[in-house]
């Protein structure tokens, strides 16, 4: 009954305002069609220069680059380098060091599950990623033949095995590029390189 | 006085009853259809949360006034870009129309009539006489409306067929864009009250000053410390 009373209630309420709510909808109504005649003409000039009336503003791209920035320094970001956040599955994950980006898979086991992938492993049973890791850290090394013997094979396993993070060459490894990546690459490129530091991981914990 | 004018009988008492009763189902419908609109504006309005928040929390904007100018900015630019297609479709119709009057030379035109106009295609009723309620007798009639016009198409009224729907469709979307347009309006003014607000509601300074001296801190400012103090005393 005091639902009844309240709805009723609502609704005189509501016949009370709807001329007003009339009026302001019609007087928005009004001025956003002159607004529209003018952002028509702007974005006809703006075509003519070459630009185009774009949502993004400068304050956008601003703090795009702001949020960008903040990206690689953070161990566990919740958002990806477009600024769009992350899903709860996403396709493809990436786990992001401070130095290099390794691709994630799927667990295997309910070990990997639970303290995370195991890097020495991972390496071990891909020897092709090693290769290329192999052949852009070092750039007097000749390409590994396809017909290697098995020897060779682990040899340069091996090799590659003590290759550290910090000589894994950035560009390679980032994950997918965006239209905001063309900001300021060359500053954070430069950052990177005056940065050192040490990488700490806790992946055989 | 009043009790012996307002003699009512039985079937008069059940007629106020159904009066009463369908002007509060009136009130619960419009209550129920004005709660839907705000519901929706509510829904509406969330879609500028997506568009200012890289601003918000980037710290690019830290002050009321600039976030109030670039989120209505950015609203208009959001309004251009949902009303273009609704003022398109009834541009096209306007167009339409003025093309079906240059070809039969008629500008006097009207779009509803029952000839060549879209009303050849509608049901039509006549509702005079329909409710007939005499004053001195309290007695209320009512007839059915009769239909005068069944739905018929011509080929002549094609620029009303092609005009009517289009206009009522860009109108009706026009109208939603301009109450996103005003949802988003008032979450801007809402937004920008809370997100740079300095509430001191619950802010007691007295309150954390005894705080701090019952943990045995020294408050803020305070050149003499606790410890110093019971030496002092000692002495």
């Amino acid at each position: 009954m005091e639902s009844l009373f309240k709805s009723v209630g609502k609704g005189l309420l509501y016949l009370l305002v709807l001329p007003f709510f009339l009026l302001v909808i019609s007087g928005y109504a009004i001025a956003g069609l002159i607004v529209f005649i003018y952002l028509f003409f702007k974005s006809i000039v703006l075509f003519f220069m070459g630009r185009s009336l774009d949502i993004e503003l400068p304050e956008d791209k601003k703090a795009k680059q702001i949020i960008q920035k903040a990206i690689p320094a953070s161990t566990n970001p919740v958002i990806k380098q477009d600024g769009a956040p992350l899903r709860d599955t996403p396709d493809d994950i990436v786990v992001v060091s401070s130095k290099a980006f390794i691709p994630y898979d799927e667990p295997s086991t309910v070990e990997e599950a639970c303290f995370g992938l195991d890097i020495k492993s991972e390496k071990l049973s891909e020897p092709s990623k090693e290769k290329m890791i192999s052949e852009l850290s070092t750039d007097d090394t000749k390409p590994q033949s396809i017909n290697a013997t098995p020897n060779e094979e682990k040899k340069i396993v091996l090799e590659t095995h003590d290759l550290s993070q910090d000589d894994i060459p950035l560009g390679k490894y980032s994950p997918k590029k965006t239209h905001f990546d063309d900001l300021d690459d060359d500053e954070d490129e430069k950052q990177n390189k005056k940065e050192g530091g040490v990488d700490i991981h806790f992946k055989d914990f | 006085m009043l009790p012996i004018l307002l003699k009512l009988t039985e079937s008069d008492k059940r007629l106020l009853i159904a009066f009463l009763l369908i002007f509060i189902l009136i009130f619960v419908i419009v209550g129920a259809i004005g709660y839907l609109i705000v519901r929706v504006m509510k829904w509406q309005g969330k879609r500028l949360d997506s568009c200012v928040s890289d601003v918000v929390y980037s710290r690019v904007i830290t002050d009321k006034k600039t976030f109030s100018k670039y989120a209505h900015k950015k609203n208009w630019i959001i309004f251009y870009k949902a009303a273009r297609v609704p003022v398109i479709i009834m541009l096209v119709s306007g167009i339409i129309l003025v093309i079906r009057n240059l070809v039969y030379h008629d500008f006097s035109y009207d779009v509803f009539n029952k000839v060549d106009g879209f009303s050849t295609v509608l049901f039509l009723w006549n509702f005079d006489g329909m409710f007939i309620l005499d004053p001195l007798t309290l007695s209320f009639t009512f007839n059915p409306p009769q239909l005068v016009h069944s739905p018929k198409f011509e080929f002549t009224a094609w620029g009303s067929y092609l005009f009517v729907p289009g206009i009522a469709v860009g109108g009706l979307w026009y109208l939603w864009c301009v109450q996103s347009l005003i949802s988003r309006t008032l979450r801007i003014k809402k937004l920008s009250e809370s997100i740079f607000d300095k509430n001191l509601d619950k802010f007691n300074q007295n309150e954390q000053l005894m705080n701090s001296l019952n943990a045995g801190q020294t408050p803020l400012n305070s050149e003499v410390k606790p410890a110093e103090e019971n030496k002092s005393l000692d002495k």
